[in-house]
C-alpha cells in the first residue's frame, strides 16, 4: 500500500523538530508560520548580533536584515539541517560581512548607554560589575571568528556541540577545538579583572 | 593521561559533550589533581563571567521596523524583475525583427525572376565603360576617312 504523505508529514516523522514544520508550511505559503517563527527567533537573533558585533546600537538593525534574508531565502531553505543552525548559519555570515563592510571595532563605544547592572547594588559593585562587562565585551571582540561564533552559540543559546557544527559547516572535533581554545582565551583575559572583584 | 591533555577536555566535560570513558577519566584525575581543580575553578569562573554579559531585548517597535524593511526588499525584488523581464521580451522582439528582415533580403536576391527593365539595366551598368568607349570610337575623324576611303573608287571615277 502506497502512504501518501505531505512534506510536512514527512518531516514530522523523519525529524520531530517543530521549528522545520513551520518553515516548509512557509514555503507551501502560509505566511503566519514565519510569524511564529519569527516571535520565536527574535530575541535570540538579536542577542546574537549584539554579542557577535559588540554593538548593540545595530544590533537591531542586523537581526532585521537577517530575517529579511531568512524570509527572502525560504523557498531554498530544505530541511536537512535543524531550522535553528540554517538561521543562524545566515546571522553568522550576514554579521561577518557587515563586520568587514564596516568599523564594527571598539566595542565598548556605545557600551554605556546600554549598561544598567541590577540597580540595587553598592557604587563599588557597580563599577566592578561596569569593569568585568566591559572586560568581557573586549575579550570576545579579540577572539578570532570562529572561535567567537562557536562560544557565543555554545553559551548563550545552549547549542549542543553537533548543532554548532551544522551551523558553522565544520566537523565536530573542530567544534570541540575551537570551543576549548576559545574558553582557555577567554579565561587567561579575565582573570586579572575577576581575581580583582575577589579583593572587593 | 598528563594534565595538559586532561585539562584539553576540561571544556567538552563543563558542556556534557565528552564521551562516558573520557568523563571518567578525567573526573578521576580531577579528584587528585589541585593543579588541574584551580584551571576547572577558573574556566567556571570566566564563563560565569561571560554569562552576566546582559544584551537589550528587541524594542517596542522591533516588528513594524522588520515589516518595512521587508516590504522594502520584496519591492526591490519586485522592481529588479521587472527590467530582466522587459530586457528579455525585448531581445525577442529584436531578434524576431532581424530574423524578418534578413529572410525578407533572402528572398529578394535568391527569390523569384526579375523583371526585364531590371535585366536591361543590370547589363547596362555591367558593360557601362564598353559603351562609353563605343560613343568616343564613333565620333573619331578615322571613321570619317573610313568612309571616304570605301568610297574612293567612285569618287575618281566622278573626277575622272
Amino acid at each position: 500500500m502506497i502512504n501518501a504523505m505531505t512534506p510536512v508529514e514527512q518531516v514530522e516523522l523523519e525529524m520531530p523538530d517543530e521549528d522545520v514544520r513551520l518553515m516548509l508550511a512557509f514555503q507551501a505559503g502560509d505566511e503566519e508560520c514565519f510569524n511564529q517563527l519569527f516571535q520565536k527567533y527574535k530575541g535570540p537573533i538579536v542577542a546574537f548580533a549584539c554579542r557577535f558585533s559588540g554593538r548593540p546600537s545595530v544590533a537591531e538593525e542586523l537581526a532585521q536584515e537577517i530575517f529579511v534574508k531568512c524570509y527572502m531565502a525560504a523557498p531554498k531553505y530544505q530541511p536537512s539541517a535543524r531550522f535553528s543552525s540554517w538561521l543562524f548559519r545566515i546571522a553568522r555570515n550576514h554579521c561577518l560581512n557587515e563586520i568587514r563592510r564596516q568599523d564594527y571595532r571598539n566595542p565598548t563605544q556605545s557600551f554605556d548607554e546600554t549598561w544598567q547592572g541590577a540597580g540595587n547594588e553598592n557604587p563599588e559593585t557597580h563599577a566592578h560589575g561596569i569593569q568585568i562587562q566591559k572586560a568581557v565585551m573586549h575579550a570576545l571582540a579579540e577572539l578570532p571568528e570562529k572561535q567567537r561564533t562557536a562560544l557565543l552559540l555554545n553559551r548563550f543559546h545552549a547549542m549542543p556541540y553537533e548543532s554548532i557544527a551544522e551551523t558553522m559547516d565544520t566537523s565536530l572535533s573542530a567544534v570541540k577545538s575551537l570551543i576549548n581554545r576559545a574558553k582557555k582565551t577567554m579565561t587567561k583575559r579575565l582573570d586579572g579583572v575577576l581575581e580583582s572583584g575577589d579583593e572587593l | 593521561m598528563s594534565c595538559r591533555k586532561q585539562q584539553k577536555n576540561l571544556s567538552a566535560l563543563l558542556d556534557g559533550e565528552l564521551d562516558d570513558a573520557l568523563a571518567q577519566s578525567l573526573s578521576e584525575h580531577l579528584a587528585r589533581c589541585a593543579s588541574c581543580q584551580k584551571e576547572k575553578a577558573k574556566l567556571e569562573r570566566s564563563m560565569q563571567a561571560l554569562g552576566t554579559y546582559a544584551v537589550p531585548s528587541p524594542s517596542p517597535s522591533f516588528d513594524s521596523d522588520f515589516s518595512r524593511r521587508l516590504r522594502l526588499a520584496k519591492a526591490e525584488q519586485e522592481k529588479a524583475r521587472s527590467p530582466r523581464r522587459f530586457l528579455l521580451w525585448g531581445g525577442f522582439a529584436t531578434a524576431t525583427a532581424a530574423a524578418a528582415i534578413a529572410l525578407f533580403a533572402l528572398g529578394v536576391w535568391r527569390g523569384g525572376p526579375a523583371a526585364p527593365a531590371q535585366i536591361v539595366d543590370v547589363e547596362l551598368a555591367q558593360n557601362l565603360e564598353l559603351l562609353e568607349d563605343y560613343d568616343v570610337v564613333s565620333s573619331l575623324d578615322i571613321l570619317e576617312d573610313f568612309d571616304v576611303v570605301s568610297n574612293l573608287d567612285s569618287l575618281m571615277e566622278d573626277e575622272g
